[in-house]
């Protein structure tokens, strides 16, 4: 009784939010939209999933990194791993090669996520198809907070579309290449060194590296705030 | 993790190499990752300070500054693993230069305090960050920052480093050439200098008197003291531009054996250099293994000689010497070594009957010899009437020869014929050579020889054939045709696409040879144009400077096509011989970075550039 009554109406104010949650509420008003994204926190995330099923599936492990406008710390990132639920499936074992011996070092899915939400704390995420990592983190939350993330998101496969249609130069400069809009044939597409096998982790940060080039575009394109980058890179 | 990958990009990086796990993790840490688009500005000349140090992870840079008229200067280029914005961390104040992305660039960045810190507790890094940026001085004020950091690293860089107006430390004293011997020697006594500039009139110097002249012309011969200086002056003025490195200067002395030279701005005297101001520079002196090979007194202790040369090569290449450079002190130390063996084989089996002239020719001619070492050796013998007395000759000289090629063939460890016998005739025989030789259609081979050069007997006879065969050019239509046809039937190595054509098969498949289709070509175009234009001058860089005089537009840009090419090959010759190989002029163009395998497809444009030049001013047949 007590879950079919938090999923309909949240917790009840007797529990208390941690501070990193608590934190998602306010989000937004802190987030100045009418400033630069040069000067704006990004996060470029990932993650690995069993399945593309909303309802079946769930997260393998999630990686991300930090940026300052279009600055990448490579080492102010986070790769984690999660205890499967159910077995792994084998599709995804191909796709990501994680073996099962991989996953000696993963932890809780709840952790994992709880960690995720207080590394990224305001920044605006950045992600390739961001929708479905979004959709399978705020699974978790929902679950167990009755909240979804506040944050922005900016969707590097729309911008990149936007790019193509709206900047010349871009489509000009791409012309002839390949038309696929997957991660991998993006960063070949746009000189992102991408040679290792993929995981969320380097997957978030070739994104990190698409969206830095992407965003050098931008301002001749009239796109200046945070706002502007928004309304174009809608996920 | 990315970390990992940072850090052991960061291992392989100098002078990160010098830094333990701990502080590369620490580095790691703080690093930033950068995307630069083509074209874009990163640093600009004057502007604000870098608050980084960036080091290309990916594509390359420009580094160039703009002078006032707007002219444009570029420094350097700088490619992968190669850091930029140095010199403003350490002044701190503004940037000394403007840096551009040259092709979209990936950099690293580690913030300032963190290299300031490097340079601080990590010695080594510190001399490899002065070393590599200390080439690139680039104004005044940074200068003291410079002299105060000369003083603690290693002095022997200096000399490729430092221009010679930067060590002139004041005008020399001059004389009027009607001085009297012993007015000129009271002035020296007052003055408390060891010589004295001669000079007429107008100013300009005449001749040079030193110690050794009064010692030698005067007191020895009990000359008359009341005459005039400049019946006692050496006339053989050697002199070196005040815009030019010490290095240069250095070279010129060791190669007249002279410790003076004379220091010009064009006309005009600017001051004069002596190995005292180089033993300040240096503290100790790179010329150690020039001595050291002078004095070989038998053959056995030429071996390890190339060894040798390979360390003093690494050594200078580290310090940021010029290939050109680099490859004018191994012509130099070559001709020492030569000198050697020549002067053990004749202790050996004594003098020669009859006086002959060794000369080089080929890229030991234009003193471009590289660590593969092209050397090429000619002997002119002496003309004589009595048979008897040619076949003494002869017969000496042979044995000479190969006397000279098995110590050669022991000093540089391979079986090359240095000295061919071929390559072995009279003064009158050379000269009929040359003369018939416009019919042949070998005559390609003969460019060579527009470069002999007698490094051993008197060089009048080398200087007269030489000249005899620039005659022959000048008059000849015929002679520059084939030459010019010979030239232009080497074609750059690059395919319909800009794609590198390589060699198909073979033990260098898959690779370039830089020497052949780069070096040479270059070489050969610069001659002709040279030819032409009655340019003097017996090494690529002298004939380009006197192109550059007579307006050649491209001196230029073949002068950076040829040093970054010999600098490649010098390069990877180096790292031939680091993997236990034998020194090749082979390249794999796919080993190159990016930044360099566009750097050289330009070269290699250019000289099909050059070609098209050539293919119109003379007939040329290109034959397929």
């Amino acid at each position: 009784m007590t879950s079919f009554l938090s999923n309909i109406f949240g917790k009840g104010p007797e529990v208390e939010l941690p501070d990193h949650i608590q934190r998602q509420k306010s989000l937004k008003k802190r987030l100045n939209l009418g400033g630069s994204y040069l000067d704006t926190d990004f996060v470029a995330f990932d993650t690995e999933l069993t399945g593309l099923d909303f309802k079946k599936d769930s997260i393998i492990s999630i990686g991300a990194v930090k940026l300052k406008g279009g600055i990448i710390f490579p080492s102010n990132s986070i790769y984690r791993m999660v205890k499967p639920e159910s077995e792994l499936n084998h599709k995804s074992v191909v796709v990501h090669e994680i073996t099962h011996s991989d996953l000696d070092e993963a932890e809780d899915l709840d952790r994992v996520i709880d960690d995720f939400v207080k590394f990224i704390g305001d920044a605006v995420l950045i992600g390739h198809f961001i929708h479905i990592d979004l959709n399978f983190v705020n699974k978790v939350l929902k679950k167990k907070y009755g909240i979804a993330l506040s944050n922005r998101a900016v969707d590097t496969s729309t911008l990149h579309d936007w790019l193509y249609e709206n900047d010349s130069r871009f489509a000009r400069h791409h012309e002839g290449m390949t038309d696929k809009t997957d991660l991998f044939s993006l960063a070949q597409k746009y000189g992102v060194p991408a040679e290792k096998a993929h995981n969320s982790f380097y997957d978030a940060y070739i994104t990190a590296q698409l969206f830095q080039r992407f965003i050098t575009f931008l301002p001749d394109c009239g796109i200046k705030t945070v706002k502007d980058l928004l309304a174009v890179s809608r996920p | 993790m990315i970390k990992d990958e940072v850090v052991s990009f960061l291992k392989e990086t100098p002078p990160f190499t010098y830094l333990e796990d701990s502080e590369l993790s620490n580095l790691a840490d703080n690093i930033a990752l950068e995307y630069f688009p083509k074209g874009k500005k990163i640093l600009e000349q004057a502007g604000a300070p870098s608050e980084h140090l960036c080091v290309v992870k990916k594509g390359g840079v420009k580094v160039y500054v703009t002078s006032e008229d707007d002219v444009e200067t570029v420094i350097d280029y700088r490619g992968e693993g190669e850091p930029f914005g140095l010199l403003s961390i350490l002044s701190g104040d503004r940037s000394r230069a403007n840096v551009v992305a040259e092709e979209d660039t990936i950099c690293y960045q580690i913030p300032r305090e963190n290299i300031l810190e490097i340079i601080k507790n990590n010695p080594s890094a510190n001399e490899y960050f002065l070393k590599s940026f200390l080439i690139n001085f680039i104004d005044k004020s940074f200068e003291d920052t410079r002299k105060k950091y000369s003083e603690i690293s290693c002095g022997d860089k200096l000399i490729y480093t430092t221009k010679v107006a930067d060590v002139i430390r004041s005008t020399p004293l001059v004389a009027s050439q009607n001085l009297s011997i012993q007015d000129a020697a009271r002035k020296m006594v007052d003055h408390r200098v060891s010589s004295v500039v001669v000079v007429d009139e107008n100013n300009a110097p005449v001749g040079m008197i030193t110690d050794r002249d009064f010692r030698e012309k005067v007191v020895a011969s009990g000359k008359d003291v009341s005459s005039p200086i400049n019946t006692i002056m050496s006339q053989n003025l050697v002199t070196v531009e005040a815009s030019e490195y010490c290095f240069e200067a250095l070279i010129r002395m060791m190669r007249h054996k002279i410790h003076h030279i004379i220091v010009m701005d064009g006309n005009v005297l600017k001051g004069m250099l002596t190995n005292h101001d180089f033993m300040v520079l240096q503290g100790s002196s790179p010329t150690v293994l020039v001595k050291e090979v002078s004095q070989i007194q038998s053959t056995k202790e030429l071996e390890g000689t190339a060894s040798k040369f390979h360390r003093v090569v690494s050594h200078l290449l580290r310090d940021g010497a010029k290939a050109n450079n680099i490859a004018g002190l191994i012509t130099e130390l070559c001709e020492k070594v030569i000198n050697s063996i020549a002067d053990i084989i004749e202790k050996e089996i004594g003098p020669s009957p009859s006086p002959y002239s060794l000369f080089l020719f080929g890229d030991g001619g234009r003193r471009e010899l590289t660590l593969d070492f092209k050397l090429q050796l000619g002997i002119i013998t002496a003309d004589t009437d009595a048979s008897l007395q040619q076949e003494l000759d002869a017969d000496y000289i042979m044995i000479f020869a190969s006397k000279m090629n098995q110590s050669l063939q022991k000093c540089f460890g391979d079986e090359k014929q240095y000295l061919d016998p071929q390559n072995i005739n009279t003064f009158s025989k050379w000269k009929s050579l040359f003369q018939t030789s416009v019919s042949e259609s070998t005559s390609g081979v003969l460019a060579k020889f527009f470069e002999m050069r007698a490094i051993r007997g008197g060089d009048a006879e080398a200087v007269y054939l030489r000249k005899t065969l620039t005659n022959i050019a000048s008059s000849s239509e015929d002679l520059m045709e084939l030459i010019a046809t010979a030239t232009v039937q080497n074609r750059p190595p690059l395919g319909f696409f800009k794609q590198f054509v390589v060699e198909k098969n073979g033990e260098h498949k898959n690779e370039v040879n830089l020497y052949e289709k780069g070096i040479m070509p270059l070489v050969n175009v610069v001659r002709i144009f040279a030819l032409g234009k009655n340019v003097a001058g017996d090494s690529t860089s002298r004939r380009l400077q006197g192109l550059k005089v007579e307006g050649l537009d491209t001196a230029q840009d073949i002068e950076l096509s040829l040093e970054y090419i010999r600098e490649l090959m010098i390069h990877n010759q180096l790292q031939q011989i680091e993997e236990g190989e034998k020194p090749t002029n082979f390249v794999n163009p796919e080993s190159l970075t990016n930044f360099e395998k566009k750097t050289l497809k330009e070269s290699f444009q250019l000289i099909g550039t050059l070609y098209e030049v050539i293919e119109g001013q003379y007939r040329t047949e290109r034959l397929v």
